[in-house]
């Protein structure tokens, strides 16, 4: 850093930093005094509006193509099913639901992507969430539903981990029996959307199934969550 | 597909922020030209441009949420965000050698292959960028090398050959006036 910018000078580097102009220290050191200064946040904004119109006249249509790509990734973003891990033993049976195995199989391939939080932190962010909880070894299962975002959310848990070749697969159990894919939990450590709405589901279910998930369950699970109400 | 003229950026940034997949897709087509034409004059390069376009557009999605009114325009906040990823991508040390040859070739030549479709929107916002060039030649040469080339205020000295003080001034002062002009016309 050079040695004639001192402490007291932040306020020389406001309109570089509005365009970018500053390097790492630079920008900081402008953030930290941002925080705690209305006149600069008020200045800031104003220079920032000008900084709008430096790029007037430059529009350009993006291709075609980003369009749909975006709406494609976000469309499979908001559904993304994040992961859990592990097993031991079935008591719950799929009983009445496998009387109505119409194999309706919303079976899809998951992308995860780094960024997740969006979709997770809005069902449990959600005026209208509901916790439903279950206990698997004493660990204790949380599914977390918004009918308003029609979604659920498995919340992170401490599952037990699975051989390889075998993950845990989520499923809604629908009050007519069927039973959906919830998709597979790539990672129990964290929280994880599961895929589809839980609208006219009884329970969440937790199977462990051959790696890349089944259609339908092929084995008893090992936890269920009932979803009342 | 063209949207209302009149939609609240802020309101679309709102719902993308709830996870409406509908006014995302309202929102990108209202701004997608903005985002796409400020990148493209930043990168040069369209394929790296659409890729750039793209990864800001799906920040967007992600972080909507942290859009904050009381800090500025919704339309500030995107270009802001298209700004910083573009200058990213700039400043990595790849792009920056490739850059440095087509900074050299650009005082003499346009762009290379501008669509005709570019070529238009380009002619349309000369009206617009007379703003900009109303500041005379110090200030708009100061503001566009730190705005479009992707240069710290300190390489905007050494591009120009003046002191640190005076290339701060020229930023700083340009974006003053440049913010009276836009001020006026409103």
């Amino acid at each position: 850093m050079n040695g004639n910018e001192t402490e007291g000078h932040v306020d020389d580097l406001l309109a570089p930093y509005a365009l970018d102009a500053v390097d790492d220290a630079e920008r900081a050191r402008v953030e930290d005094h941002l925080e705690t200064c209305a006149h600069c946040r008020r200045e800031l904004a104003d220079l920032r509006e000008a900084v709008v119109g430096l790029s007037d006249g430059h529009e350009l249509a993006p291709p075609p193509g980003v369009r749909e790509r975006l709406l494609e990734q976000v469309a499979a973003e908001a559904d993304v099913v994040r992961p859990l891990r592990r097993r031991r033993g079935p008591q719950w049976v799929w009983g009445v639901a496998a009387a109505g195995l119409v194999a309706v199989g919303a079976w899809g391939v998951w992308q995860v992507f780094d960024e997740q939080l969006t979709a997770v932190d809005q069902v449990v962010q959600a005026q209208d969430a509901v916790r439903h909880e279950a206990e698997l070894d004493g660990v204790p299962v949380v599914v977390v539903t918004s009918a308003e975002q029609d979604r659920a959310v498995l919340e992170a848990a401490d599952l037990p981990d699975l051989p390889a070749g075998q993950v845990y697969q989520a499923w809604f159990v629908r009050e007519d029996g069927v039973i959906d894919s919830a998709g597979v939990v790539a990672d129990p450590a964290s929280d994880a959307a599961l895929e589809g709405d839980p609208e006219g589901s009884t329970a969440v279910a937790l199977s462990v199934e051959p790696e890349g998930g089944s259609e339908q369950p092929t084995s008893e699970p090992v936890v269920a969550i009932p979803l009342e109400g | 597909m063209s949207p209302p003229p009149d939609l609240d950026l802020g309101e679309l940034l709102r719902a993308t922020a709830g996870g409406d997949q509908q006014a995302f897709a309202l929102l990108y087509d209202s701004t997608g030209a903005r985002v796409h034409g400020l990148v493209v004059r930043i990168l040069r390069d369209h394929a790296q441009a659409e890729e750039v376009t793209q990864e800001v557009y799906l920040q967007v999605w992600r972080t909507a949420s942290s859009f904050d009114p009381t800090r500025g325009s919704a339309r500030s906040w995107l270009l802001t965000l298209a700004h910083r990823r573009a200058v990213d991508r700039v400043r990595s040390a790849q792009a920056q050698s490739d850059r440095d040859q087509a900074y050299e070739s650009r005082h003499d030549r346009p762009a290379p292959d501008p669509t005709a479709e570019e070529v238009e929107h380009r002619m349309q916002g000369q009206a617009v960028r007379s703003a900009v060039q109303e500041l005379g030649p110090p200030h708009q040469e100061a503001l566009e090398l730190a705005y479009f080339e992707g240069l710290t205020h300190r390489e905007v000295s050494e591009r120009l050959g003046v002191p640190l003080g005076t290339a701060k001034t020229r930023i700083r002062d340009g974006l003053r006036r440049l913010r009276d002009q836009m001020g006026g016309r409103a």
